[in-house]
């Protein structure tokens, strides 16, 4: 099924199925190693709407909302 | 002379390695960003003097960012790129390895953190992946020292290799490298992780974030006092007084150098916080007052720095100071301000819009006092406890918040999202969290001294040229009228400017009530950072920034004195 990264719920893993942003934000989630085709862990929830925290490469990696909305998983069953 | 440049991505260690090759003291932390700007050295190498850069991290060298495009620069100029990679991160290191190697410079690679690797369960077939890249490749371990020898030897080994490769094929390489070189295999996770998990969770982590500020305050206090009370004030009392009262009778006891030098002597010895003299105020706030401090808490901050804890509380706080316009990463100046506002300022080059350096720099020179100013604070108000320190803390708070806000909704420009790796915690290595202490301690001896003893010195020749007196009288309407303070207190206004230590410990001998006491550590701390500060936020905001930044301050604290004046007043307990 696919989810955006802030839609994802805590502990759900799945692959990134496409960045869709521009070109600043794709170069800068590629840098943290978040590109099409990774694989992805979400790790925790925020209160107030904090940011979305998920595991690539066995490192986590901190993003808003907004971009979390922009990177589309296709998440496991 | 040949230049060595470093170069990787961000948090890899590069200062570690710098420090390794120089043995020049430099501070690093377990945090993106702490190299904010370039710090040379020089190391020999077979006999010559040889430049060492170390450069803030970068991923690419695309101009995407200002601190790339001179990272560019850099590169033209150096004779032999050390590319860092933290090992246990190959894939994310490898795009700017090959970048670099497109650039046709000299190369060689280190594969630094190579324990913590090891450690991680990732096993890299070093000559396979030395091969496939052409250059040496040495792991090594910068805290340690583990591969130093080794990478010293392959330096002259370093040349450059150019990979042809489309931009679209990257990709597709580093895949094939990292599928021939690396192995990773599965493991348990070890207790760190788990923390780490429980430190950015919502139930757990504002608990824990709690706990873990109010423990590190508590401990904070108790070593300071501790230090105090065991070793300075014994030293100062024991072995200074008796030289002090020698000096005072070579000197007659009286006199203009006497009052300067040594000020204040009472009839059951001296006092040395109320002297007021050159050599004996002059050397006891420093020394016996604020260093006790100083040296606890940057004991606490080399450990929130090292273990990786301050990007969590980043992480935790993230939604809170967006509301201030800022993101969560802008709680590290906040932090580094406590100790010193001078790093504090620097630090806010984390932060990425015009709009959030202003914020963040402003917030921070009002509402963040300095060690220094707080162990005076301490000294002269922690005796009353809850009903003492609670008003000024209370009010900071507050007015961090609400001054926060305010800024947020009229500074024009925008607030990014936090987009940051959260490095993993790592136990603080002993040895350089005690240099990171020493390096941070005689900052604090060599910049911090010569000050005190120029504010001292100044503030007694401005007394006695009646020139304290005669802007008392002028500024006694707001210093009287509006703060509720003696008119003398407007010296401690002037010489706050100099230095906060002296100036709040010149409140001392005014024997101020305890709602006075109050409001002029509060009004202190807002109106004006010290000169060093402003120094450093001119460079950083530039003068039209600054200007509105000093009148924010002044407004905030005429408000938020009165104010606080106002509203103690009110209250039985302080009147």
């Amino acid at each position: 099924m696919l989810k955006t990264l802030a839609e994802m719920k805590p502990g759900e893993t799945g692959s990134v199925s496409s960045v869709d942003a521009g070109e600043g934000l794709i170069q800068r989630l590629d840098n943290l190693g978040l590109r099409t085709g990774k694989r992805v862990r979400r790790s925790s929830g925020q209160w107030f709407s904090g940011p979305v925290t998920v595991i690539v490469d066995q490192r986590r990696i901190a993003l808003g909302h907004g971009a979390a909305r922009k990177v589309l998983i296709e998440v496991d069953e | 002379m040949k230049r060595i440049l470093l170069m990787g991505n961000p948090n890899v260690g590069k200062s570690s390695v710098f420090a390794r090759l120089t043995g020049a003291d430099v501070i690093a932390s377990n945090y993106p960003g702490t190299t904010v700007g370039f710090t040379k050295g020089r190391m020999l190498l077979d006999g010559e003097q040889v430049e060492v850069v170390d450069a803030p991290g970068t991923y690419t060298l695309d101009a995407g960012s200002r601190a790339e495009e001179v990272a560019v620069q850099m590169l033209h100029d150096c004779s032999v790129v050390v590319n860092v990679i933290d090992a246990s991160a190959l894939e994310r290191g490898l795009p700017l390895t090959l970048q670099l190697l497109k650039c046709g410079k000299p190369v060689v690679t280190i594969l630094n953190m190579w324990d913590a690797a090891k450690h991680g369960g990732i096993e890299i077939d070093v000559e396979a992946l030395e091969q496939r890249l052409g250059v040496p490749v040495v792991p090594t371990c910068a805290l340690t020292g583990e591969g130093f020898k080794h990478l010293i030897d392959r330096l002259k080994e370093a040349r450059a290799n150019t990979i042809e490769y489309d931009d679209d094929e990257r990709w597709h390489l580093i895949g094939d490298t990292i599928e021939a070189t690396q192995k990773v295999t599965h493991r348990h996770h070890t207790l760190l992780e788990i923390l780490g998990d429980a430190s950015v969770h919502p139930a757990t982590g504002l608990p824990i974030a709690l706990v873990l500020v109010a423990g590190t305050f508590t401990i904070i206090r108790y070593i300071g006092e501790g230090l105090i009370n065991g070793v300075f004030d014994p030293l100062f009392y024991h072995l200074w007084a008796p030289v002090i009262h020698k000096i005072s009778g070579w000197l007659g006891g009286q006199g203009v150098l006497h009052s300067v030098l040594i000020g204040r002597v009472g009839p059951d010895g001296i006092d040395f916080v109320e002297a007021l003299g050159v050599l004996t105020t002059g050397f006891y706030v420093p020394i016996a007052m604020v260093l006790p401090y100083v040296v606890s808490f940057y004991l606490a901050l080399g450990v929130m720095e090292d273990t990786g804890y301050l990007p969590r509380l980043g992480v935790l706080l993230d939604s809170l100071m967006h509301r201030l316009g800022l993101h969560g990463l802008a709680i590290i100046p906040m932090m580094l301000g406590l100790g010193c506002n001078v790093p504090g300022a620097l630090a806010t080059r984390l932060v990425e819009t015009r709009k959030e350096r202003f914020i963040c720099a402003t917030l921070m020179a009002i509402c963040v006092p300095c060690m220094a100013q707080l162990a005076i604070i301490f000294t002269l108000i922690a005796h009353e406890g809850v009903m003492g320190l609670g008003p000024v803390f209370l009010t900071l708070i507050l007015l961090w918040f609400t001054l926060g806000m305010i800024l947020s909704r009229f500074v024009k420009g925008a607030t990014p999202e936090i987009i940051m790796e959260i490095p993993p915690y790592r136990l603080p290595y002993m040895r350089g969290l005690f240099k990171k202490l020493w390096i941070r301690t005689r900052h604090f001896i060599c910049e911090a001294v010569p000050y005190v003893l120029l504010g001292v010195l100044l503030m007694n020749l401005l007394d006695t040229l009646g020139v304290i007196r005669a802007i008392g009288t002028v500024a006694r309407p707001v210093v009287s009228g509006i703060f509720g303070l003696p008119q003398n207190a407007v010296g401690a206004l002037v010489i706050g400017f100099l230095r906060k230590d002296v100036a709040v410990g010149m409140l001392g001998p005014l024997h101020l009530s305890l709602r006075q006491l109050i409001v002029a550590s509060v009004v202190l701390t807002i109106y004006f950072p010290c000169v060093a500060t402003f120094m450093v936020m001119f460079k950083e905001l530039g003068w039209r920034d600054l200007l509105k930044s000093a009148g924010i301050m002044f407004v905030c604290s005429l408000l938020v004195g009165g104010l606080l004046n106002f509203v103690l007043g009110l209250l039985p307990y302080y009147r």
